[in-house]
């Protein structure tokens, strides 16, 4: 859990302490999982082939929003607690927050920084030196990632929609 | 001289002898801040090395904060 990670940064010129700024930070909860794999095959001493392979799953979810509260210290007001009000619209995935006492005060928008991030990267290259300081490479490459702002860790789930990512293939030689 | 509060980091890492086919790793790290933030981190890894042409290597990773 890290306690006080920033989101956003807001102008509004009743916050005077923070020089006309409102500094938006929130708790976060973050999943993450990832594995490595790699191959390694020597065929001869000219000719390899290498695979690497990793799958990553990383997800994060927000809650207690709050402001800073002034410069050089480590001082926070949390919105619908310590000051303002805070209120989540599910349809358009916003916050809106008035962060003066009771509600009052300029209003502004905090898009719902949650997130579920997926990705695949694959590699693979083939290396033949078929004559003395001649050598060929052929790589391939792919890659497929994915993101939602669902925010919870579920693993099925985010494999599938991994597995399903349009994917940017990429291959050379020379 | 500048005082911070200080953080806490547990950290271990054990593995097995890489001369042999199968080597293993398990390793880990917990972290406390002072602000009450928190992270912990386990890792595994396997190495499959049958032949001194091959390895397949898998190591897997999981994190929370």
């Amino acid at each position: 859990m890290t306690a006080s990670q920033y989101v956003r940064a807001v102008t509004d010129a009743e916050a005077v302490a923070m020089y006309g700024r409102r500094y938006v930070f929130g708790a976060l909860d973050q999943t993450e999982f990832g594995m490595e794999t790699r191959l390694n095959l020597i065929l001869s001493p000219r000719m390899s082939l290498q695979m690497y392979l990793q799958p990553l799953l990383s997800n994060g979810r927000y809650t207690g929003f709050k402001e800073a509260l002034q410069p050089r210290t480590y001082d926070f007001a949390e919105y619908g607690k310590d000051t303002g009000t805070i209120s989540f619209d599910a349809e358009n995935g916003v916050y809106t927050v008035y962060p003066g006492a009771g509600g009052t005060g300029t209003p502004f928008l905090i898009p719902n920084p949650d997130f579920n991030y997926t990705s695949l990267r694959a590699n693979t290259v083939f290396r033949w030196e078929f004559k003395p300081g001649s050598t060929l490479y052929v790589v391939w490459t792919q890659q497929r990632e994915d993101q939602t702002s669902d925010g919870r860790f579920a693993f099925n789930q985010d494999i599938t929609r991994m597995m399903r990512a349009p994917a940017t293939t990429c291959s050379w030689s020379r | 001289m500048m005082r911070a509060p200080g953080f806490t980091i547990v950290s271990a890492t054990i593995e097995g002898d890489e001369r042999k086919p199968v080597v293993w790793e398990l390793g880990g790290n917990y972290q406390t801040r002072p602000d009450g933030s928190w992270s912990g981190e386990a890792e595994i890894g396997l190495k499959f090395r049958p032949l001194p042409t091959f390895s397949i290597e898998v190591g897997r990773r999981s994190a929370t904060s």
